[in-house]
C-alpha cells in the first residue's frame, strides 16, 4: 500500500509517502529513508521507490519524505541546511511513531550519500532508532567537492542573502559550512546498533571511506556489503537491485527473531 | 497550502501534488509535468519552484507522476506513448471539471510535446515547453533498434559512465537524451519499454508542435547567458538540425532556471488576463 502523507513542521510542509505491507506483524520494522543533498523523496532511476515496494513484500514498512526546500516540499533549498533536514527527519520519526500505537516501534534509518551525516544525528538523539543502513556514506567534508565545481559566491536575487550555485539551485551559507565538516567514521561506528554498510565499488565519492574501512578494527554490529563495479548512484538495474536485495534481507534477518509472528508461517509473512 | 492526491480513473493511477492559491477564485489550473522519466520535482526542482511562483500569482498548479514515473503507480517498463496519454487526458480532464476550464500546461522535453499533441482532445488554453521534443522519427528508430527485447535495459541502449563531463556519451545519445528531457543517471538503472521508441520512431514531433490548437510557448537558452529565449517551428520544412539538443536545453545554472521561471508565469499570466 502506498499512502501518500504530510505533516506541518516548523511553518513547512513535508511531504512524503509511506508503504505499508499488506501484512505485517506487530513490531515489525520501518524504515525510515534520508537521501542525499540534493536529491528527492523518489531518488535517481526511482531506486527508493523499488526499494520500498521490494521491502513492502517482505513486511517491511518504509517511509520516504522530502526534506524541507527539496522535491515537493515548502521552501527553498537555501533555506535549507543539515541542522533543517534533522528537525524535518525528526518530526517524521514522531509522526510515523504516531501511525504504530500500542506496539514497540522499531525504527530503522536508511542514510544514502551524505543523507548519512542525518541519519547520524537522528540514530544519536532518539532511541527509537534500532539499526542504521547506509548506502554509498559520505561522511567527509566536501569542501574538495564544491571548489572542484569553480564556482563563486553569489546573491539570491529574492531574500539578498549569499549563496553558493548548485547545479540549478542556490545551496545557503548554513548548510555550505555544514557540508564542509567531516564526520569521523568512529563517531558513525559509535553508534550502539546494528550497522550496515553498502557501498558500490566502483563509487569514486567513498573509495577512501571504503579503504579506510578495510583497515578498521570492525565492531561485531558492523556489517560492510560492496557491489562489484558500483558507482554512487548504483545506476544499472543489477547494482539497483542488488542493493535493495542487500537492504531488505539485512533488515529481515535483524528483526525476524525479534518479532512474535504467532503462528504465521514464513511463507505467510513475506 | 499543498495536497497530495491520487487521480484514478480506469488504468490511469497519477499521483499530484495540488498548490492551492491564496484566492477565493483561482485565475486558472497550471498542470507541470517534469522532463521524461524526472519525478514531478523535476532536475533541480525546477517545477517545485514553478508550482510555488505560479500559485503565488493566483493560479491553482499541479504537479503530477503519470503511471511508471516518480511515485506513480506501475513501473517505468510499462510507459508508451499510449499510457502518457490516457493519464494526461485523465489528468486535464480532472481539473477542467473540478477546478476551472481554464487549463494551462507546461512539459519539458518529450512532455511538452505530448502536451501539444492531446492539446485539441483535451480543451487546453495554452501550452508552455521548455525544449520540446522535436527529433526526427528515424533518431528514434535508430534507438529502438538496438533495444533487443520489449523490455530492456535503458543502460544498454542509452549507454555511457562519465556523468560529469559526458565524455563517452555519444552525441547521438545525449541529443536524444536532452531532447527527451532525461538525464543518463536518471534513466539508466531502469528497464524501458521498446513500445515507446517505437511510438517515437512514428512520431511527427514537428508536425504536432507547427499545428497545436491553443497558444504555445517553446523556451530554448537565449544567446545572452541566463536568458530564455523563445522559439517557433511554425514555419520551419524541416526538423531542426539534431545539435539544437547537444545540451540541456535546460542549463544547470539558476540565474538561467529564474530566467525560464519568469518568462513562463509572465506568458501564463498574460495569457490568462487575455482570455478573461
Amino acid at each position: 500500500m502506498q499512502v501518500p502523507i504530510q505533516l506541518y513542521h516548523k511553518g513547512r510542509q513535508l511531504l512524503g509517502m509511506i508503504h505499508v505491507p499488506h501484512r505485517r506483524a506487530k513490531g515489525s520494522p520501518v524504515v525510515l529513508m534520508n537521501y542525499g543533498m540534493n536529491g528527492d523523496r523518489v531518488d535517481n532511476h526511482r531506486l527508493s521507490v523499488l526499494f520500498a515496494r521490494h521491502a513492502n513484500e517482505a513486511g517491511i514498512t518504509v517511509v520516504r519524505f522530502d526534506y524541507s526546500g527539496c522535491g515537493v516540499s515548502t521552501e527553498e533549498f537555501w533555506e535549507t541546511s543539515l541542522s533543517e533536514k534533522t528537525s524535518d527527519t525528526l518530526a517524521v520519526v514522531d509522526f510515523i511513531k504516531g501511525c504504530f500505537p500500542s506496539e514497540d516501534f522499531n525504527l530503522v534509518m536508511l542514510g544514502y550519500s551524505d543523507g548519512t551525516r542525518i541519519m547520524n544525528k537522528v540514530a544519536r538523539l532518539r532511541s527509537e532508532v534500532k539499526a542504521v543502513c547506509m548506502w554509498n556514506p559520505i561522511i567527509r567534508s566536501m569542501t574538495g567537492t564544491f571548489k572542484a565545481a569553480g564556482k563563486k559566491m553569489a546573491i539570491e536575487p529574492i531574500t539578498k542573502k549569499l549563496v553558493f550555485p548548485l547545479f540549478g539551485l542556490y545551496m545557503g551559507i548554513d548548510y555550505l559550512k555544514e557540508a564542509n565538516e567531516d564526520l569521523l567514521l568512529e563517531e558513525v561506528m559509535e553508534l550502539n546498533m546494528p550497522k550496515l554498510f553498502v557501498f558500490g565499488s566502483g563509487d569514486v565519492h567513498t573509495l577512501p571511506l571504503q579503504q579506510q574501512l578495510d583497515q578498521f578494527s570492525l565492531p561485531g554490529n558492523a556489517t560492510i556489503e560492496k557491489i562489484n563495479g558500483a558507482n554512487h548512484l548504483f545506476s544499472t538495474v543489477e547494482w539497483s537491485a542488488r542493493v535493495i536485495q542487500l537492504t531488505t534481507d539485512w533488515v529481515n534477518a535483524l528483526f525476524d527473531k525479534k518479532i512474535n509472528y504467532g503462528n504465521t508461517s514464513a511463507k505467510q509473512r513475506s | 497550502m499543498l495536497c497530495q492526491n491520487w487521480i484514478v480513473k480506469g488504468s490511469s493511477r497519477v499521483l499530484t501534488v495540488n498548490h492551492w492559491p491564496d484566492v477565493p477564485i483561482p485565475m486558472g489550473v497550471v498542470i507541470l509535468l517534469p522532463g521524461f522519466s524526472h519525478a514531478m520535482c523535476d532536475m533541480d526542482y525546477f517545477m517545485s519552484r514553478l508550482a510555488r511562483q505560479l500559485c503565488s500569482r493566483g493560479f491553482f498548479v499541479v504537479q503530477a507522476d503519470l503511471r511508471g514515473l516518480g511515485d506513480g503507480a506501475g513501473e517505468f517498463s510499462e510507459v508508451t506513448l499510449q499510457t502518457l496519454e490516457q493519464d494526461i487526458s485523465v489528468l486535464t480532464e480532472h481539473y477542467r471539471n473540478g477546478i476551472s476550464d481554464q487549463v494551462f500546461c507546461v512539459g519539458r522535453g518529450l512532455m511538452a510535446t505530448l502536451l501539444a499533441a492531446f492539446a485539441k482532445g483535451a480543451n487546453i488554453s495554452g501550452i508552455a515547453g521548455v525544449g520540446p521534443y522535436c527529433m526526427a522519427p528515424e533518431v528514434a528508430k535508430s534507438f529502438a533498434e538496438l533495444a533487443t527485447s520489449e523490455v530492456f535495459d535503458a543502460g544498454a541502449v542509452f549507454s555511457g559512465k562519465d556523468y560529469v563531463k559526458l565524455s563517452d556519451f555519444s552525441e547521438d545519445t545525449l541529443c536524444m537524451l536532452n531532447a527527451m528531457g532525461a538525464v543518463p543517471y536518471n534513466i539508466q538503472g531502469m528497464e524501458m519499454n521498446r513500445q515507446l521508441l517505437l511510438d517515437l520512431a512514428a512520431f511527427e514531433a514537428l508536425s504536432v508542435l507547427q499545428n497545436t490548437h491553443c497558444k504555445t510557448l517553446w523556451l530554448f537558452p537565449g544567446e545572452e547567458k541566463a536568458t530564455a529565449h523563445p522559439v517557433s517551428f511554425r514555419h520551419e520544412k524541416n526538423y531542426p538540425q539534431k545539435q539544437l539538443f547537444q545540451r540541456n536545453p535546460l542549463p544547470r545554472e539558476p540565474k538561467t532556471q529564474l530566467a525560464f521561471h519568469a518568462a513562463l508565469t509572465d506568458w501564463i499570466l498574460d495569457s490568462a488576463y487575455k482570455l478573461n
